[in-house]
């Protein structure tokens, strides 16, 4: 009896031992193991696996390994917590990256960018800022998101527009949403024009998400509220929001054929570079054009202007090799590795000089359409949602107040006052951010 | 015991090795349940009692917890959304009712011998097999004001569609459509219950002229209300953790309008969305105070509704 006790207790050791042990892939004699954790699936963990590959074969110290997070920065944020994250990871939600550095879990990338580059100005304007907060730097895309306009020949055809004439200003897009739209009597037909998130009109008017030298949340910035008028009128135009949230309920999903872009029910759409892959994958016979955003006609100034985005990579504080790490990061900046992942992956290369790639910019209409949003990612207008550790509130509350307004059930200034206050005394809570001396307010 | 004290020796031995075997076997007991007990108290009771003490902290999850005292109690009585979520949640309370009256309605009918009845009563408990999220997800199809059969079989009926999910003010009454559509659990206890009535109370009341509503008011339910009882104080608690339907089936989550945030959908916006753990512990605990309260008064009244068979 004792003894088979003893004999199990010993099984059970070498069992739980066994499943601590590490299952790593073999790695080369005097290399160093850097685990990078990435939230890509399927396809598109395999371009960045090919990445990988390129840069373990580019040198011969560090050795790269990817683990892929199931789109889940969830995961990232127990690691963190428990105090053993991977060397670096890819955050799957770029808000997250002013919390994560409020909270102190991310190492600032200042000292390394002086060491060894990439200059600054060699990446697009509105890159690696997304990742600067307070000072600091803290994360890095490896390829960015940015928006632009896309429309369907075949719907301008059947309006009597011209195919190849895009709006180029916020009136005429108004002018041509109204002729695109068809409504059957309560029922919408076909979208002229499908609202974005309205973190990307607000963009539009140009206006500001954040004061950084007042340390203000800003969302009753003038242009905002007139941002948020036009969008409600947009929605108006339309069918009302409440029709319109109908009708878009009915959407098929995102990423597959019946997205309502290609099956002709909506006209005119922002999205992202990857659309015009899309274009090729699901519609290769669509005929549609790209162009940068329309401006609003009384600000010209604002031509050009754009959202961008992206997937960011960051090492924890907790990084057990941050150089080896960062050596990792600095890869990507090259042109080699722009190149060849964005070719892949179908985001925009962040590094300047990679963004006229003719392997990448022409060879078909796909790629010319590709090749319009990264001219449209390297103006100067372009724009992003500045680091704040309060974003994803922030983004929620921007949400909510837009449905609010374009339903009516506020008015644009009062919606956004309330995010603005809401916001504020959530950022307030923070250190550093909070309120000097207002009377009545606790320092 | 006694006997061992009145008679020292070898009556003192036996008794020593009585109780060692007991210790034994106790230990061989707890030896066997010690997984469990492991589990309890470290991800269980350890949990709760941290929580408790989390609530009263700043915790960004992130930083190690600091202290604030009732701060954060103190800002849920300000934070409009706790009082919205906490009114959206009591709004679903209108399912409690609905749910025992179409419930046991059903088992009343498909405990009536009928032809199929078999077929009846798997037809009517299906839906209830079909997981939460699974049938969340079918009922945005149906539920759809554009291409949804719901609209559609209005539009036959030449009877004014509903915008459902869609607008604020019909998207609690479309959830709750769902959930009565999976009242099959409920209903199978139900059914259960009303076979476990005595026959000879439905005799006696048969001789004495009784109606069959007299029966139903006067037999069927005194004798199945513990069971309605058990309903009830599991309906409460599900009810104030209402949480999955909604974060699935609205967007923005929580919406239209924050119509369909739910006290535990914010909750879990503060603890993980907004690293907000030592607000949402405090919301937690509230909750537990609110649900704490809620059955502890169904309990009490319980003395004047629920009859066993041994005290009447």
């Amino acid at each position: 009896m004792r003894r088979t006790v003893a004999v199990a207790a010993i099984g059970l050791v070498v069992f739980l031992a066994a499943g601590c042990q590490r299952f790593d892939v073999d790695v080369p004699q005097g290399r160093t193991l850097i685990t990078v954790w990435s939230g890509w699936t399927g396809e598109e963990e395999q371009f960045f696996t090919e990445a990988v590959k390129a840069f373990n074969a580019a040198q011969d110290r560090i050795f790269v390994k990817n683990m892929s997070t199931q789109e889940d920065d969830g995961k990232i944020m127990r690691a963190l917590t428990a105090g053993v994250p991977p060397d670096c990871f890819f955050l799957w939600e770029p808000s997250y990256i002013g919390a994560l550095a409020a909270n102190n879990a991310l190492m600032p990338l200042d000292h390394f960018l002086k060491e060894t580059g990439p200059p600054l100005e060699r990446l697009i304007p509105g890159s690696i800022k997304q990742g600067y907060y307070r000072g600091h730097y803290y994360a890095m895309p490896f390829l960015v998101d940015a928006y632009a306009l896309y429309w369907s020949k075949d719907a301008f055809r059947q309006a009597g527009l011209n195919p190849d004439r895009p709006p180029r200003t916020l009136k005429e897009l108004e002018a041509y949403t109204k002729r695109l739209t068809i409504r059957q009597g309560d029922k919408i037909k076909r979208l002229g024009f499908e609202m974005p998130g309205f973190n990307i009109v607000a963009v539009l008017f140009g206006g500001h998400f954040f004061d950084p030298q007042r340390n203000r949340i800003t969302t009753s910035d003038p242009r905002i509220v007139e941002a948020l008028t036009w969008y409600k009128h947009m929605f108006d135009l339309q069918g009302g929001a409440q029709r319109i949230d109908s009708f878009s309920q009915g959407y098929g999903a995102y990423n597959s054929a019946n997205h309502q872009f290609f099956t002709g029910k909506v006209a005119m759409m922002i999205s992202g570079q990857w659309w015009a892959g899309y274009c090729k994958r699901y519609r290769p016979d669509m005929d549609f054009g790209v162009a940068p955003l329309p401006y609003p006609d009384q600000y010209p100034e604002l031509e050009g202007t754009t959202y961008l985005g992206g997937n960011f990579v960051c090492i924890p504080r907790e990084s057990r090799h941050p150089r080896e790490a960062w050596q990792f990061l600095r890869w990507m900046q090259t042109y080699r590795a722009q190149v060849l992942f964005a070719s892949l992956m179908r985001g925009v290369p962040n590094y300047r000089p990679a963004l006229r790639d003719p392997a990448l910019t022409s060879g078909d209409r796909w790629n010319e359409a590709f090749g319009v949003v990264c001219r449209v990612a390297n103006h100067p207008n372009a724009r992003f949602f500045p680091a704040l550790p309060v974003n994803l509130l922030y983004m929620n509350e921007l949400d909510s107040a837009a449905q609010y307004a374009a339903r009516g059930t506020k008015t644009p200034a009062r919606a956004l006052a309330d995010v603005q206050r809401r916001v504020q005394k959530e950022l307030e809570s923070y250190p550093g951010y909070r309120a000097a001396a207002r009377p009545g307010g606790r320092a | 015991m006694s006997v061992a004290t009145q008679q020292p020796g070898l009556h003192q031995r036996t008794a020593g090795f009585a109780v060692r075997a007991q210790r034994r076997r106790l230990l061989t007991g707890l030896l066997f349940i010690s997984p469990w007990i492991f589990g309890f108290l470290v991800f269980t009771l350890g949990p709760i009692i941290i929580s408790i003490y989390l609530s009263f902290c700043d915790y960004r999850v992130l930083t190690p917890p600091v202290w604030v005292g009732l701060d954060n109690y103190r800002q849920l009585f300000h934070d409009q959304y706790f009082w919205k979520s906490l009114s959206n949640t009591a709004f679903m309370f209108l399912e409690l009712p609905l749910g025992i009256f179409v419930g046991l309605g059903l088992a009343m009918l498909l405990n009536a011998s009928v032809r199929f009845q078999p077929g009846f009563r798997t037809i009517f408990y299906l839906p209830s097999v079909v997981p939460t999220v699974a049938s969340a997800m079918l009922w945005l199809w149906i539920l759809n004001p554009d291409i949804g059969l719901a609209n559609a079989v209005l539009e036959r009926l030449h009877l004014p569609t509903c915008s459902w999910l869609m607008s604020a003010t019909t998207s609690k009454p479309s959830i709750m459509l769902l959930d009565l559509w999976g009242i099959g659990g409920g209903m199978i206890i139900y059914l259960a219950a009303l076979q476990g009535v005595p026959q000879h109370l439905y005799e006696a009341a048969d001789l004495d002229g009784a109606s069959s509503w007299q029966k139903v008011w006067h037999v069927t339910l005194p004798s199945i209300s513990p069971v309605v009882f058990f309903m009830v104080v599991t309906g409460i608690i599900g009810i104030f953790q209402y949480f999955t339907q909604a974060y699935i089936m609205t967007v923005p989550r929580g919406g239209p309008e924050h119509s369909t945030l739910f006290y535990a959908l914010y909750l879990f916006q503060n603890a993980f969305e907004y690293f907000k753990m030592g607000y949402a512990c405090a919301m937690a605990w509230i909750l537990f105070i609110i649900s704490l309260l809620a059955t502890l008064i169904v309990f009490r009244s319980s003395a004047r509704w629920v009859y066993y068979e041994e005290s009447r």
